[in-house]
């Protein structure tokens, strides 16, 4: 072998040698890993924050359960390293689906911060997992459904893939908040609570730059749905419950206007619904009346809504951001004061096919 | 033998062209257009590709006589041996810094997505390796790996930003269009500084098989790469928001995590980043080697190592991402606006008297 | 060579001492000796013995006397009843000539050698190809003939253009090897190129084309091939048509076909039997099984160790759960599973046909499924190496699958070092090796990356 090849193939092993000994600082097994489905955090002014994280259990080839692994230690991150460090595996949230935020945390505003900058610093999180509030978090991770025992995938799927049409729900990912909260929006969040084993929708939660604004049960969460056309459709029911149409169509428009010195915002609903579990005689037959009894329940349940967003001291609907993008001119007039002064009429327009 | 001589066709200049201006800096781009001009931070990005075409038509005006003498020595001829030297240099760091800093850009995204707990200077090494290699392959070598990269590169991009795009909201574009005349200004040259591979042009006339058929291949190359970098700007900011894409880093990546394809493997889409910071550095090197050659007469081997090592020295060096883009800022208002503007300018005039003396 | 009949014996004897299989014989024809010389086996006796002997030591007896006014001249006219034969002046020449078959006269008072063509080799028939089957198609395929090898391009090219430059390579093999074109169709500084670098090459022997190929390589270091084998004539001829140049060594069952760049490997001559819209889907099959057999084990590796969030979590948690008790890393798993299929393919090649399917169906079967059984490995990791080995099967020249299956190597050590950075860093090397490399000028990414549109 000649000088110069040797030299170059010595360069060529020590620069190997030094990387291959250097390498691998991020390699870990499969088997090694801890996947984490879904994470519940809750907020007390004495305790800290209280992180719960499931994680499947793997056996041969099957799922055959999993394990909830709970911490409380004064900050987010110390509780998940907390719970990371009395494991030999590492936590993984590649594969987190669900978000679950306790009452004590979103009505704490540092602590709502906390959590969405641990989330959103965290490159390994999805930016599409599900934010959802819930009365009692120790409760929610605990249930069993049927269908899915990992909590985390079972209320991704339930709100993802449309299993829900029969209920309104409002479905806010990491990303709509992140976006939402940026832009000075509110963003409302599903609340959980237990029905039958199983997680379902009870209320929602009205945030507004990171502090919860008012909780809307769940005719005032449906009038909120109907006001900013949010969220998915459902089955509609009215004071009379044998009575139900499903909606398959809803857009909501706005417009403001001055009238009198005062602003106003016409909100303009169009929905199409859908009666077929009546027979074409009973629809000849009762249908206007049907009709009648679904707008009058679609009014009072944005009536309410509305109501209850009053009581907020924050702009709940978005009417200053709704202004600046509807109407300029109106925008510069009344400038970011608008929710103060708007006086918003609901126009309903319900069709059925 | 016919492709034995190192020269590259028209077709591959431009796909040259178009991987070295859509490099890296598109996935931090949007984080200062979203800054600037807010939701319509897009229309900087059309602004500095309107810098851009001056630039390329001032530059395109030289490439006959370019291509006949050779960069160094074209350039001696006009402005002579001591001054071309010191042009020669400045062209040797410059390139060596847009290396650095896009293998600090891309190693710092790296390291947040795909190699979270692996020091940087390692990911840049590695990194740099296969570049360096590429650059001792020659020129021509560059340019047919462009050919085969410029599909596996824009294949996904597009995949994923075309979605974006239809998914994006754009109600909120018209915001902030009055402001200032001045940011328009600041923010196009801005941009049009950061199209980093402009400055390659010059450098690679000497290695067209062609030379008077560069000026429309150029022009296209660039409007292609001005509107692929636009819709990625657009994209985001639409799709993010103006706040939230100012606050990421890499909002470029950030997108396409949230797209609808990719959803979730923002991870394995940024690698393809891996392949403009390749063809950039490939060129970078490449090119550091040539000028060194001719400046020093040292063998362009030695040129090419110490090219690379500068670039990876220099990467290193900023603290933080957002000290590494104001460094960035500073260094190519200066060199960017002198070897973008300035010298073409100069030159074309210097030829312009002694066209006699050069008939083209 | 002298006049004198014993003079050049003696050289001749002395040259070919020791050589038990030589047959020599010194004759007295008429009035003066000849001599005949040959390599016993590699003539055609019953030829030497009708057409030589017969006439010189018979016939010639019945021709009148007074017809020998110059005896040599006389003898080659008259008593050599066959066409083809030479004469030669150099003794080394004619001692070349005999140890390639031919068979070597001397007569008394001629001061060169008659060199008469003999040539009958101990030889196979024409077969069946063996490494390139198809289903459509003729089905002879090249034997180590060389002539049989030409006789079976020109039976399918009855072109005058079509040219044979035969030339010899090997200073002690003296190998034949035959430079088949079409003249109006090849690139004459493909054809010149070619013959320079046959002229180059000094080496004891040529065994074989594929030894002739890598001796005609410029990227001797690199591990793809720059020249395309095959053993089938109709292939052979088709390239011929398209303006390539394919070169028979004789002793070769193999011929060399080039320029070859990168596609060409990836064309079958059954391509050209089929219809195009089969052809070209099957075309497109083999260039995605090539992806697969290059970058799937170092993928694998990249997702299940660097980056699981690219796999959909149904399949991580089965993967994950797979690989619960698995005694070995993830890495070192994969890599030896590898070898063991390296090993396996290897034994299956050096084995007897039925033998050689049955280790198949012992290694990869059964031995694999106790394996998983046994949790020693985890049932994925199995399918991604077999999935590996099945595409690398799929591409129809050995040689590159070869160059493959080593650059997996390198993909799968990069991406255990460094994830998917390090899986494009191997990846981009090897692009970039593959964009340098070009075959007789023609880039190899021909047509996907490089330009031959003239200067």
């Amino acid at each position: 072998m000649n000088k110069k090849l040797a030299y170059v193939s010595i360069i060529i092993v020590s620069v190997f040698a030094a990387f291959l000994l250097s390498g691998c600082y991020d390699n870990f097994d499969l088997e090694d890993r801890s996947l984490c489905t879904a994470m519940a955090v809750d907020y007390a002014e004495d305790e800290g924050y209280t992180v719960i994280i499931s994680v499947p259990v793997l056996e041969d080839e099957e799922e055959i359960g999993r394990s909830l692994k709970e911490e409380t230690a004064g900050t987010l991150a110390e509780a998940i390293e907390l719970i990371d460090g009395k494991q030999t595996k590492q936590l993984y949230f590649g594969h987190m689906q669900t978000v679950i935020t306790g009452m004590g945390l979103l009505r704490c505003e540092k602590a709502l911060k906390e959590l969405t900058a641990y989330l959103s610093d965290n490159v390994q999180i999805d930016k599409n997992i599900l934010l959802v509030g819930a009365y009692e978090i120790r409760e929610i991770m605990n249930s069993e459904p049927k269908e899915d025992k990992l909590t985390g995938f079972f209320i991704s799927g339930y709100y993802d893939s449309g299993k829900n049409e029969k209920t309104f729900v409002n479905k806010e990912t990491l990303l709509a908040y992140l976006k939402d909260n940026s832009e000075d929006k509110t963003a409302v969040i599903p609340v959980l609570s237990i029905e039958n084993d199983e997680p379902a929708f009870s209320s929602a939660a009205v945030l507004k730059n990171n502090s919860l604004a008012a909780i809307l049960n769940r005719r005032e969460a449906q009038g909120f749905m109907w006001l900013t056309g949010k969220g998915s459709n459902g089955t509609l029911t009215c004071d009379n419950p044998a009575i139900t149409a499903d909606i398959i169509e809803r857009e909501t428009d706005c417009s403001f206007y001055e009238e009198d010195g005062v602003l106003k915002l016409d909100i303009t609903i169009n929905a199409v619904g859908n009666m077929w579990n009546y027979t074409d005689d009973e629809i000849a037959a009762n249908g206007s009346e049907y009709l009648e009894a679904f707008k009058k329940e679609i009014y009072s349940q944005t009536e309410a809504a509305l109501l209850s967003l009053e009581k907020t001291d924050c702009d709940a609907l978005s009417l200053n951001s709704l202004l600046k993008q509807e109407n300029r001119e109106l925008y510069k007039k009344y400038g970011s004061a608008a929710e103060a002064k708007t006086k918003v009429t609901v126009n309903l327009s319900l069709n059925f096919v | 033998m016919y492709s034995d001589n190192g020269k590259i066709s028209v077709r591959q200049f431009q796909i040259l062209l178009i991987l070295d201006i859509l490099g890296v800096s598109i996935i931090v781009m949007p984080k200062y257009n979203a800054l600037g001009l807010g939701n319509t931070g897009f229309v900087l990005v059309l602004g500095g590709g309107f810098f851009a075409l001056v630039s390329v038509f001032l530059i395109c005006a030289l490439s006959g006589f370019l291509n006949a003498y050779g960069f160094s020595d074209g350039v001696s001829r006009l402005i002579g041996r001591p001054l071309s030297r010191l042009v020669s240099a400045g062209l040797v760091i410059k390139p060596a810094f847009s290396l650095g800093s896009d293998l600090r850009i891309f190693s710092a995204a790296a390291k947040l997505w795909l190699l979270p707990k692996t020091p940087v200077f390692i990911i840049s090494a590695v990194t740099l390796l296969p570049c360096l290699y590429g650059a001792f392959k020659g020129y021509e070598t560059r340019a047919r790996l462009g050919e085969i990269l410029i599909f596996i590169i824009l294949i996904p991009l597009a995949l994923v930003y075309i979605p974006c795009l239809f998914k994006a909201d754009y109600s909120s574009l018209g915001e902030n269009i009055s402001a200032d005349k001045n940011i328009y200004i600041k923010g196009s040259l801005y941009n049009c500084l950061m199209f980093s591979g402009l400055e390659f042009l010059m450098l690679s006339f000497p290695y067209l098989k062609k030379p008077y058929s560069v000026k429309p291949a150029a022009v296209w190359a660039m409007v292609f790469a001005v509107i692929a970098a636009a819709c990625v700007n657009l994209g985001a900011i639409s799709l993010l928001g103006a706040d939230l894409t100012a606050s990421y880093d890499f909002p470029g990546v950030e997108v396409m995590d949230i797209s609808v394809i990719s959803k979730g493997k923002g991870a394995v889409i940024m690698s393809f980043f891996y392949l403009p910071v390749v063809m950039f550095a490939i060129g970078s090197i490449f090119f550091g080697g040539e000028l060194i050659k001719d400046i020093t007469g040292l063998p362009s081997k030695g040129g090419k190592c110490f090219t690379a090592f500068l670039g990876f020295v220099l990467s290193l060096i900023p603290e933080n991402m957002t000290e590494l883009m104001n460094v960035n800022l500073c260094f190519n208002l200066f060199f960017g606006t002198a070897y973008f503007f300035v010298l073409p300018v100069i030159l074309n005039i210097l030829l312009r008297f002694k066209r006699d003396e050069y008939d083209e | 060579m002298f006049t004198e009949i014993n003079s050049n014996i003696k050289i001749f004897e002395d040259m070919f001492k020791d050589c038990g299989d030589l047959v020599k014989r010194k004759i007295p024809v008429s009035d003066t000796f000849i001599y005949l010389l040959y390599f016993d086996g590699m003539n055609d006796r019953d030829m030497i013995e009708s057409r030589i002997l017969n006439p010189l030591m018979i016939e010639i007896r019945k021709v009148p006397p007074e017809h020998f006014e110059n005896l040599p001249e006389a003898l080659i006219n008259r008593g050599i009843t066959t066409a083809d034969f030479g004469e030669e002046e150099d003794f080394e020449k004619a001692a070349e000539k005999v140890m390639s078959g031919e068979t070597l006269l001397l007569i008394d008072g001629f001061p060169k050698a008659l060199i008469i063509s003999s040539k009958h080799f101990p030889k196979r028939g024409i077969d069946k190809p063996d490494t390139e089957g198809s289903i459509n198609g003729p089905k002879e395929a090249f034997c180590e003939n060389f002539r049989d090898n030409t006789a079976l391009i020109r039976r399918r090219i009855r072109d005058p253009g079509l040219k044979i430059k035969q030339t010899q390579a090997g200073r002690r093999s003296k190998t034949d090897i035959g430079i088949v074109y079409i003249e109006d169709i090849v690139r004459p500084e493909i054809l010149a190129e070619t013959e320079k670098r046959i002229k180059q090459i000094d080496i004891d022997a040529i065994l074989d084309s594929n030894i002739l190929a890598q001796l005609m390589s410029k990227d001797v270091l690199s591990p793809f091939p720059s020249f395309q084998l095959t053993e089938r004539p109709d292939k052979a001829a088709a390239e011929i048509l398209e303006g390539r140049i394919v070169i028979v060594v004789d002793t070769s069952p193999f011929v060399i076909i080039l320029p070859s760049v990168l596609a060409c490997f990836y064309q079958t001559s059954e391509d050209y039997y089929d219809n195009w819209q089969t052809a070209s889907l099957v075309r497109c099959v083999r260039y995605i099984a090539s992806v697969i057999a290059l970058t799937l084990p170092g993928l694998y590796i990249c997702f299940a160790l660097y980056n699981p969030s690219m796999l959909p979590s149904a399949l991580l948690m089965k993967m994950s759960a797979a690989r619960n008790g698995v005694p070995i890393s993830g890495v070192l798993e994969i890599f030896l599973m590898e070898l063991a299929f390296e090993a396996l393919r290897e034994a299956g090649v050096r084995m007897p046909d039925a033998i050689g399917q049955t280790l198949g169906i012992v290694g990869g079967i059964i031995v694999g499924q106790a394996a998983v059984d046994a949790g020693l490995v985890s049932p994925i990791v199995v399918i991604v190496v077999s999935l590996t080995g099945i595409c690398s099967f799929a591409i129809p020249q050995l040689a590159l699958s070869s160059a493959y299956r080593l650059s997996k190597y390198f993909i799968m050590a990069a991406a255990s070092l460094f994830g998917l950075v390090g899986f494009w860093s191997a990846l981009v090397v090897i692009l970039i090796h593959l964009s340098s490399l070009s075959s007789f000028g023609i880039p190899y990414l021909y047509p996907f990356g490089g330009d031959i549109k003239g200067d």
